[in-house]
C-alpha cells in the first residue's frame, strides 16, 4: 500500500518534469492547470474536508496576486519577496473575513462569503491608482532563479510545478494530521464534535486561514506566471470557476480539484474556441455533474476502483 | 436640507428595490432552506426583457406587464425539473444547481441581448420631478417607491391574510407538519419559487431606468441583497423589508457623504449586525 | 451512598421558549458516583434539561454548577472538557468515519494533540489503542473500520458510548441509551451502564422502568419541566402523585 503510494507518486513527478518536452504551448497549459489546481485544492479544505462552503475564495488568490504584482511595480521588490508577502497577507485577510464569516454556517456562511468577496473586488476595481483597476496593472519583471529568469518558459514551469508538488505535500500532510482529522470531523457533525470537546469555531477560523494562505500561494505563482493582473482575479466569476472544478472533479479528495482543474481549462479553451457563450456550456456541465455526478470525476473513479477491489 | 431630503429619497428608492430581490430571495430561503444564487440572474432577466419589450411596442406599461412573465416561466422549470429532483438531498447540492444557472443565464442574456449597456427610457406619464419643500423629487423614483410599497402590503396580504398565505406560513414554520396536514408542499416550494423570481424580475424591470441594463447586473443586485437578508434574517419578510431601507439608505448616505469609504459603510453595518445578533434582526436560529 | 460530594448542583433552572415553559424553578443534585434517572412523559422536559447541562441550551435563568464550578450557558465543548460527556437520543455520529476514527477524535479532543499540522494521524499509536479498548469495552470489537453509518441501530447506541466515555468524564449524561433497541440489546446495554466504573456520576434520561429501577440509586420525575417526585426507587414507587402521572404503567 505505502510502496504503491510511493510509486505513483513518483511517477507522477517524473511526469511533471517530463512536460516541458512536450513544447512550450503545452508547458504553458499545464502550469495554468497547476497554478489553478492550488487554488482548487485550498478551496476543497474548506468544501470538501472542512464542509465550509466557501463561495469567496478568489478574494484570498487575487489578493495575493495583486501583493506580488503592486510590491514589484510600484516598489520594485522581487517576486521572491513578493510571495511570502502575498501568502501572508492572504492567510491575514482570511483570518478577518473568517473571524465575521464563521459566526454563522450553512447558507447564511456561503452568502457571507461571497459578500465579503465582492468588497475585494471592489476595491481593486475603484482603487486605480494603486490597482490600475480593470484595465489592470502591468510592468511586472518575474524574478530569477539561480540567475535563470522566470522569463524563460521552461524555469518558469518549473518553479509552477515545484510549487505545485509543495502544496499537494503540505495539503496531503495537513489532512491526514491530527488537525485536519478535526476538520473531517466538523464536516461529519459539527454539533458532536463540540459535545466531544472540540472548540469547533477556532478549528473553522484555523481552516479558513490555511485555506486563504494557500489560495494565497496559488495567486502568487499565477503572478509569476500573468506578470499581469486586473480586477478579473478578484471577481466573483474566479470564486464559482473554483467550485465547479472542486464539484467536478470530486470534493473531498485529492487528486480530484486537480482533475477538475483540467477538465475545467480545457474545456474552456476547446469550447471558447467553436463557441463564444462557452460559460452556458460549463453551466450546462455542472448542472448535469451536481445532479448526476454529485461525488465528481474523480469521486467515481475512487468508487469504482473500490467495487472492482471487492469484486 | 434639501440635499438631505434628496438623499434620503434616493436612498428609500434604492431601498425598495432592494426589497424586491430580497423579498423572494429570503421567502425562498424560509420555505426551501435553499439560496437561490441565480436570484440576481432574474432580476437581469426582467431588465433585458423589458428593455426588449418596451422597444417593440414601444410601451412601457406593456413591459412591465410582462417583464415578468418569462421569469417565473423559467423559475417553475428550475424548481421543478431541476431543484425538485434533489429534494432528498441536502439543500446545498440544490444551492450548487442554483448556483449553475447563474453561468447559463449570464451567457444566455449575452447570447440573446449582446454585451452592451442598454437602458430604458421612463414613460411619459413619470416623466419630470415635483417640487416639494424646495426640493425635487424625479416622479419616476416616487412612482418607484410607491410601487415597492404596494408589493410589500400586497406581500403582507397575501401571507396574513390569504389561506393560500397560511399555508405558506405554516410550511415555513415546519413543511413536515404542513405536509401532515394535508398541504401540498412540494406544489407550494414550485409556487413560492416561481412568486420570489418573478418578483425579481419585477424589481428589474421597474429598476432599469435607474440602475441601466447590463450583462453583470445578476451579481451588483445579488451581492448587497445578501447583506440585506443576512442583516434582515433569514427567512424574514418583515426583516427583509427593514432591512432592504436600512442597506438601501445607508448605502446611498455613504455615497453621498463619505465617497471615499462608501464600499465599506454597508460591510461596516454587516459586521456589527454579526458581531451583535448572528441571526439577524428577526432571524431564527436554525439548524 | 458511600461518597457524598456533591458532583452537579443545578439551582432555580428555568428555561422558556416563549410561552412554552419546559424547565420550572428546578433544583437537583447529583453527588459523585451516583446513578440518577430522570423519568416523565413525553414533553416532561428531561432532554431540555440535559441539553442545558451539557451547554446544547442556554437556560433562562437559575445556576448549574459542576464540582462548585458555575457552567450555566457554558459552550457544549467547555461543559466537555470540564468533566461532563454525553450521548443522544438520537444517534450523532461521525456517519462517514470508522468506528475506530469516531472514538480516535473524541479521544483527540481530550488528549491532544489539536494543533499539529504534519504527523500524520496513523502515527497516534496510543489514541489507537484506546481507542480499541474504547470499542472492546462498549462491546464492539469486531468491524472496527466499518464506518459508522454500516453499523446497525444497537451497535451505533454502544459507539454513542464509547464516544463519550473517550473523554474520561467525571459525569455521564444519557439520554436514552436503550431507545429502540430489541429486547437482547437492551440487555446488554444495561449490562455495560452498570459495568462503569462506580467512580462515574450518571444521569440517565430512560423509559423502560425495568431499566430505571435497576440502574438508578436515585430517580427524579419531571412533569412539565417541573421536579414532582425525587428519591430512591422504594420512595418514587410509593409516591401518589407519581403514580397518578403513569396511572396504568405498573411500577
Amino acid at each position: 500500500m505505502v510502496l504503491r503510494r510511493a510509486v505513483l507518486h513518483g511517477v507522477a513527478l517524473l511526469a511533471l518534469a517530463a512536460v516541458p518536452l512536450a513544447g512550450d504551448y503545452t508547458a504553458g497549459l499545464i502550469a495554468e492547470v497547476l497554478v489553478f489546481a492550488i487554488f482548487a485544492m485550498s478551496l476543497d479544505l474548506l468544501i470538501g474536508y472542512t464542509g465550509l462552503m466557501s463561495f469567496g475564495h478568489a478574494a484570498f488568490f487575487g489578493l495575493s496576486a495583486y501583493v506580488v504584482t503592486i510590491l514589484g511595480v510600484h516598489l520594485g521588490w522581487s517576486g521572491w519577496w513578493g510571495l511570502p508577502a502575498g501568502v501572508a497577507l492572504s492567510a491575514a485577510a482570511a483570518a478577518v473575513v473568517g473571524y465575521f464569516c464563521i459566526r454563522v454556517s450553512g447558507i447564511p456562511f456561503l452568502m457571507l462569503t461571497m459578500a465579503f468577496s465582492q468588497l475585494f473586488y471592489s476595491v481593486s476595481v475603484r482603487w486605480r491608482d494603486v490597482t490600475g483597476g480593470t484595465d489592470g496593472l502591468t510592468g511586472f519583471e518575474r524574478p530569477a532563479l539561480f540567475g535563470l529568469s522566470l522569463d524563460d518558459r521552461t524555469t518558469l514551469y518549473y518553479v509552477i510545478a515545484a510549487g505545485f508538488a509543495l502544496a499537494y505535500w503540505f495539503l496531503r500532510r495537513v489532512i491526514a494530521s491530527p488537525l485536519g482529522a478535526i476538520f473531517i470531523g466538523i464536516r461529519e457533525n459539527e454539533a458532536r464534535m463540540r459535545a466531544v470537546g472540540f472548540p469547533v469555531q477556532r478549528f473553522k477560523l484555523i481552516a479558513f486561514v490555511i485555506g486563504g494562505g494557500v489560495a494565497g500561494f496559488s495567486g502568487a505563482l499565477y503572478a509569476f506566471f500573468n506578470a499581469y493582473v486586473s480586477s478579473e482575479i478578484l471577481h466573483w466569476a474566479l470564486s464559482g470557476d473554483a467550485i465547479i472544478m472542486v464539484i467536478l472533479g470530486g470534493a473531498g479528495t485529492m487528486i480530484g480539484p486537480v482533475a477538475g482543474t483540467a477538465i475545467f481549462l480545457l474545456l474552456k479553451y476547446f469550447v471558447s474556441t467553436h463557441f463564444q457563450y462557452w460559460l452556458l456550456v460549463v453551466g450546462g456541465i455542472f448542472i448535469a455533474c451536481v445532479m448526476f455526478l454529485p461525488q465528481g470525476v474523480w469521486g467515481l473513479v475512487v468508487q469504482r476502483v473500490a467495487a472492482w477491489k471487492r469484486t | 436640507m434639501q440635499i438631505v431630503a434628496i438623499q434620503l429619497f434616493n436612498g428609500l428608492v434604492y431601498g425598495m428595490l432592494l426589497f424586491l430581490m430580497s423579498a423572494g430571495l429570503s421567502l425562498i430561503f424560509g420555505l426551501m432552506n435553499v439560496v437561490n444564487i441565480s436570484h440576481g440572474s432574474f432580476f437581469m432577466l426582467g431588465a433585458f426583457v423589458a428593455v426588449a419589450v418596451a422597444q417593440a411596442t414601444g410601451s412601457f406599461w406593456v413591459a412591465l406587464a410582462v417583464a415578468w412573465i418569462p421569469a417565473v416561466a423559467l423559475g417553475a422549470v428550475v424548481e421543478r425539473v431541476f431543484l425538485r429532483t434533489l429534494y432528498a438531498r441536502g439543500h446545498l447540492d440544490q444551492v450548487l444547481l442554483t448556483f449553475g444557472f447563474t453561468f447559463v443565464f449570464t451567457d444566455l442574456v449575452r447570447w440573446i441581448w449582446g454585451p452592451d449597456f442598454r437602458s430604458l427610457d421612463v414613460p411619459a406619464a413619470l416623466q419630470g420631478a415635483v417640487e416639494i419643500a424646495g426640493a425635487l423629487f424625479p416622479i419616476y423614483r416616487l412612482f418607484l417607491v410607491g410601487f415597492g410599497a404596494a408589493v410589500a402590503l400586497g406581500l403582507w396580504l397575501f401571507l396574513d391574510r390569504s389561506r393560500l398565505g397560511a399555508m405558506v406560513r405554516a410550511a415555513v414554520d415546519d413543511s413536515a407538519t404542513a405536509a401532515g396536514l394535508g398541504i401540498n408542499v412540494s406544489l407550494l416550494f414550485a409556487g413560492v419559487f416561481a412568486l420570489g423570481v418573478g418578483l425579481a424580475a419585477l424589481g428589474g424591470a421597474v429598476a432599469a431606468p435607474v440602475l441601466g441594463v447590463y450583462s453583470g447586473l445578476d451579481i451588483d443586485i445579488l451581492i448587497p441583497s445578501f447583506i440585506v437578508v443576512v442583516i434582515g434574517g433569514t427567512g424574514s419578510l418583515r426583516g427583509a423589508f427593514i432591512a432592504s431601507l436600512f442597506v438601501g439608505l445607508i448605502d446611498t448616505l455613504g455615497k453621498a457623504y463619505f465617497p471615499d469609504f462608501a464600499l465599506f459603510v454597508v460591510y461596516l453595518l454587516m459586521v456589527v449586525m454579526l458581531l451583535s445578533r448572528p441571526h439577524g434582526l428577526f432571524g431564527i436560529a436554525r439548524a | 451512598m458511600e461518597t457524598d460530594v456533591t458532583l452537579l448542583r443545578i439551582e432555580n433552572l428555568q428555561k422558556a421558549f416563549g410561552s412554552l415553559v419546559v424547565t420550572r424553578d428546578l433544583n437537583l443534585v447529583i453527588t459523585a458516583g451516583e446513578r440518577h434517572a430522570l423519568i416523565g412523559p413525553n414533553g416532561a422536559g428531561k432532554t431540555s434539561l440535559l441539553h442545558q447541562i451539557g451547554g446544547q441550551l442556554r437556560p433562562s435563568a437559575g445556576r448549574i454548577l459542576f464540582r462548585g464550578r458555575d457552567i450555566t450557558g457554558a459552550s457544549p465543548d467547555v461543559v466537555c472538557r470540564l468533566g461532563i460527556a454525553r450521548t443522544f437520543q438520537q444517534n450523532s455520529l461521525f456517519r462517514g468515519l470508522s468506528a475506530r476514527e469516531n472514538v480516535r477524535l473524541a479521544i483527540q479532543a481530550h488528549q491532544g494533540p489539536l494543533y499539529d499540522p504534519l504527523t500524520p494521524v496513523a502515527a497516534l499509536r496510543e489514541h489507537r489503542e484506546r481507542a480499541e479498548a474504547l470499542l472492546r469495552r462498549v462491546g464492539l470489537a469486531e468491524g472496527l473500520d466499518r464506518t459508522a453509518a454500516s453499523l446497525s441501530y444497537g451497535e451505533q447506541r454502544q459507539l454513542e458510548i464509547a464516544l463519550a466515555l473517550a473523554s474520561e468524564p467525571a459525569l455521564l449524561l444519557l439520554d436514552e441509551p436503550t431507545a429502540g433497541m430489541s429486547p437482547a440489546e437492551t440487555e446488554r446495554m444495561i449490562e455495560l451502564i452498570r459495568g462503569l466504573p462506580r467512580s462515574l456520576g450518571i444521569l440517565m434520561i430512560e423509559h423502560d422502568m425495568q431499566v430505571v429501577f435497576s440502574l438508578a440509586d436515585r430517580i427524579t420525575v419531571l412533569y412539565y419541566g417541573e421536579i414532582i417526585a425525587s428519591g430512591t426507587g422504594e420512595e418514587i414507587r410509593a409516591d401518589p402523585r407519581v403514580h397518578e402521572i403513569y396511572l396504568g404503567s405498573p411500577l
